[in-house]
């Protein structure tokens, strides 16, 4: 693995002091609300250890389009069938995922 | 090294997995041969029932052990001497083998009548496999099928041996036989420049090559399943090994990797390999011995590498997989029994020429390239023993057999740490020379060699402030080694006892996905460390564990969703699961509808979702139930909530640009939740949303209509009217350059048209949009 690549940030965030990082965070990763029980098969989440991380990951858009929603302050659906690129993906910008298969 | 047989012996290498049984169509055979099979079975007047009762008779006596008894009393000594060679492999072992053990004892002769230099005649003398397998005593996989006699002819004329397991009750009562006494003189004097490797240095190799596949996830694989060149190549950059150009050995990443998929540590499923974590820990904890045995399995069995010549090619055929296979066996054969005469030196020429007359002087359909390896001719006074060795002779080379024979003792074998090489005198005297090792000797003289249990803990580790570690191979043993392998990266391609590792963030946290803690890491750092590791290399080893642990993708997990924390903890109360959030819980229990309160959304990952949508050509998406979260994540990345429901929009994509969502994401998510294909004027749309579509010019043109068809070719071409006109767009269609307009005019009322001018020409009215088919018609090809 190389350099870590430093992180790109979304296009017109409005990070300069106008929006606190919670709001910030609604509008990259909306919280899920279902409207209806579902009951999810092979889903992907992506966990971290603080709210923070998930800002960090949400703010670079080569690991934002994997991240769909959150379902927590600090868990995430993954997009269906894209968990290793994902993985992948992480450890390209210097981060060493924990890979946890059920 | 002891010579005993104890709990701790290695099995048999060359005892065979596969196992033949009794056929159950007899029904199929006809009453002559069932008599056949009959014979010290079953007693005469039993042979002269009817066939439905000899069948049943047959069936019935052959699982009965008093009749299996009595069919051992019927065999001849040269027939019990056959059986108990078969029962010492476990019943099972390979034509190839049981040929070299009954020639090497006896049991089987060849005749031989040369008829010329180059054509020797050959034939069994007498063969006491035909008649025990006509009488099932063994068994083959094509008892009673033409093709079992057409096979049989087959195999008899080239003096080879069909695969046979021994009759399983036959075998209850049948002692093993002795290992055969077949050896070569050892060879006299002290050999030097002996070049050995030690099993430590193979594991580490092995579990290097391992744990760099390992990083790549799902590996493509390439025909023959070995994984594709772009991998070999970042393989070989990845972890380079040395080469002896004196003995070259022909790709060694090709041979590691086929050793591990023949181990089944690297699984192949489809068009992709992966590494099974799980059997990686169980093999390489395990000892020297039993991970050479498993590598020796291997080894024997490696379809996609060969000996001499590296992977296999296109050309190679399966009669050539199987030549080398057979060789392999053969090989290995041999070796067992000088396992078995004791340790020493022996002549590499000597050995192979007698093995290849043992052999039976076959002809093995090895393959016509040049070996990597090419040993020294056949000394010009030695006395050839075939036809093959005058030919060899006559080119100045080693026949085929004898030189694959060397590659695979020579090169093969040494590199796996089983066989050292030396050599003898020096200059034009000068005679390479062989020996098992240790490890060789145990895994081949199985099971009356022991292996050595070595119980003490073995320090061999320099660990450095600068995350260095240096490793004393010769102190290691294989599961050491093969962990060190897992764990550091390795700082050169080089050779030897003495090696130079790095432990890096990467190394370490490949090493922890392989299934390493790391508490396992530290303690193993602390045991195999010649003094206390540094500090902060265990400091370091501690942060880059406690990074790893705080970020974690979970995959193919269970997601229930719930409406209200109130329906979650209930279900909570009722089954296991982990909360996530306050409306979520993640289980690994099967859950039914009923558990989930009535009729909930079935959400399945690998399908991509459900399919719920429509989009119409306004780019407004219907949706005819409710959304699930995926199915709201997605929307509210690519559209907008309207009143009349949610539309794709400009905005919408380049919020989606803006994201980093790329045409083919959004192309997938339509495909994955609509129920009938988009509209592809929207499909165009979103690419050219996305900065991705085509630029379409739109422009005033004249246009001149003829309604008349031959009128229209004719001014297609006209050169009179050329000057005039830009093309045609279509069938009846003419496009005026802007200037001309008049002079056109002029020209055609001169030529006698009646021109109307109009704004909405009648050729277009007859093709409105209110058509049969609601489409605009297409412009035809314009001549």
């Amino acid at each position: 693995m190389g350099r870590p690549r430093s992180p790109r940030a979304v296009g017109p965030t409005v990070v300069g002091g106008m929006k606190n990082p919670s709001d910030l965070l609604d509008e990259l990763l909306p919280m899920a609300e279902p409207l209806m029980n579902e009951l999810h098969k092979h889903a992907a989440l992506l966990e971290v250890g603080e709210p923070a991380q998930l800002l960090e990951l949400a703010a670079d858009t080569s690991l934002r389009p994997f991240l769909l929603c959150r379902l927590s302050p600090t868990v995430v659906l993954v997009e269906p069938g894209r968990a290793l690129e994902l993985a992948e993906a992480l450890r390209r910008r210097g981060h060493t995922p924990k890979i946890l298969k059920s | 090294m002891s010579t005993s047989n104890t709990s701790t012996a290695l099995p048999l290498l060359l005892s065979s997995f596969t196992r033949y049984f009794i056929p159950e169509n007899l029904e199929l055979i006809n009453a002559d041969e069932l008599k056949k099979i009959g014979r010290g079975w079953l007693d005469q007047t039993q042979l002269k029932l009817p066939k439905t009762h000899l069948i049943a008779a047959l069936r019935k006596a052959l699982k009965d052990e008093n009749k299996a008894k009595q069919a051992i009393q019927a065999l001849t000594p040269e027939e019990r001497q056959v059986a108990a060679v078969y029962q010492r492999y476990g019943g099972s072992v390979s034509g190839e083998v049981i040929r070299l053990e009954l020639i090497s004892r006896g049991s089987l002769e060849i005749v031989e009548k040369k008829v010329t230099d180059y054509y020797t005649l050959r034939a069994w003398k007498s063969t006491p496999i035909e008649s025990m397998s006509k009488r099932w005593v063994l068994l083959s996989p094509s008892f009673g099928s033409r093709y079992d006699s057409y096979h049989s002819a087959m195999y008899r004329s080239e003096l080879r041996i069909l695969d046979y397991t021994l009759h399983p009750m036959i075998g209850k009562h049948i002692q093993p036989a002795d290992p055969a006494r077949w050896s070569i003189p050892p060879a006299i004097g002290i050999p030097d420049a002996i070049t050995r490797r030690s099993p430590a240095e193979v594991a580490l190799n092995l579990s290097r090559v391992l744990a760099f596949l390992a990083t790549k996830g799902a590996i493509k694989t390439k025909r023959g399943g070995a994984p594709n060149a772009t991998t070999f190549k970042a393989l070989e950059k990845g972890v380079p090994l040395e080469v002896d150009s004196e003995f070259p050995l022909p790709e060694p990443h090709g041979l590691y990797v086929n050793l591990l998929m023949r181990a089944g540590v690297i699984v192949a499923d489809f068009d992709q390999l992966s590494v099974d974590q799980a059997l990686v820990k169980t093999l390489f904890s395990q000892s020297d011995a039993f991970q050479a045995h498993r590598w020796a399995r291997a080894w024997l069995k490696a379809e996609n590498w060969f000996d001499g010549f590296g992977p296999t090619e296109s050309s190679d055929s399966s009669e050539t997989i199987q030549a080398v296979v057979n060789l392999r066996e053969a090989l290995a054969w041999a070796l067992g029994c000088l396992a078995r005469a004791g340790d020493h030196w022996h002549d590499l020429e000597e050995f192979v020429s007698v093995l290849d007359k043992l052999l039976g002087s076959q002809q093995f359909s090895l393959p016509w390239r040049d070996p990597a390896w090419e040993p020294a001719p056949r000394k010009i006074d030695s006395n050839p023993t075939n036809e093959h060795h005058v030919i060899s002779i006559n080119l100045g080379k080693r026949s085929r057999t004898e030189s694959w024979l060397a590659n695979a003792l020579m090169v093969t074998l040494v590199e796996l740490g089983m066989v050292e090489r030396g050599r003898l005198n020096s200059g034009k005297a000068a005679t390479l020379v062989f020996r098992l090792t240790d490890i060789g000797r145990t895994v081949f003289g199985a099971p009356e060699i022991a292996p050595t249990v070595v119980k003490e803990e073995r320090k061999f580790l320099l660990i450095q402030p600068n995350f260095d570690v240096v490793a004393y191979l010769e102190q290691a043993d294989s599961p050491s080694a093969s962990y060190l392998g897992r764990l550091a990266e390795g700082a050169s391609s080089g050779s030897g006892p003495v090696r130079t590792f790095r432990l890096t963030q990467q190394s370490v946290y490949q090493a922890e996905e392989g299934g390493l803690s790391q508490s396992e890491i530290v303690e193993f750092l602390r045991r195999h460390s010649l003094r206390e590791p540094p500090l902060n290399v265990l400091k370091s080893i501690a942060d880059w564990s406690c990074k790893r642990e705080s970020l974690t993708l979970h995959h193919d997990v269970t997601l229930l969703a719930f409406t209200t924390e109130q329906d979650r903890d209930i279900f909570l109360k009722r089954r296991p699961g982990t909360p996530c959030g306050t409306r979520f819980v993640i289980t690994t229990e099967t859950v039914t509808d009923k558990l989930l309160g009535g009729q909930p959304l079935h959400v399945s990952h690998p399908q991509g979702g459900r399919r719920t949508f429509k989009l119409n050509e306004q780019a407004l998406i219907n949706k005819n139930e409710p959304l699930d979260i995926l199915q709201k994540a997605r929307l509210m990345r690519i559209a907008e909530p309207t009143s009349a429901g949610w539309r794709i929009t400009g905005e919408s994509m380049r919020r989606a640009v803006v994201m980093g969502l790329k045409p083919t994401w959004i192309h997938r998510y339509l495909d994955e939740h609509l129920i009938s294909p988009a509209p592809a004027l929207i499909t165009q749309a979103i690419d050219a949303w996305m900065g991705k579509g085509p630029t379409l010019e739109l422009s005033d043109t004249i246009l001149l209509y003829v309604a008349n068809e031959k009128t229209f070719e004719a001014m297609v071409q006209s050169d009179r009217l050329r000057p005039f006109l830009l093309g045609s767009p279509g069938t009846h269609w003419l496009a005026v350059e802007k200037g001309s307009r008049k002079k056109l005019t002029v020209v055609l009322k001169e030529l006698g048209y009646q021109v109307v001018e109009s704004s909405s020409p009648s050729g277009l009215s007859l093709s409105k949009l209110n058509g049969a088919d609601d489409k605009i018609p297409r412009p035809k090809k314009s001549h």
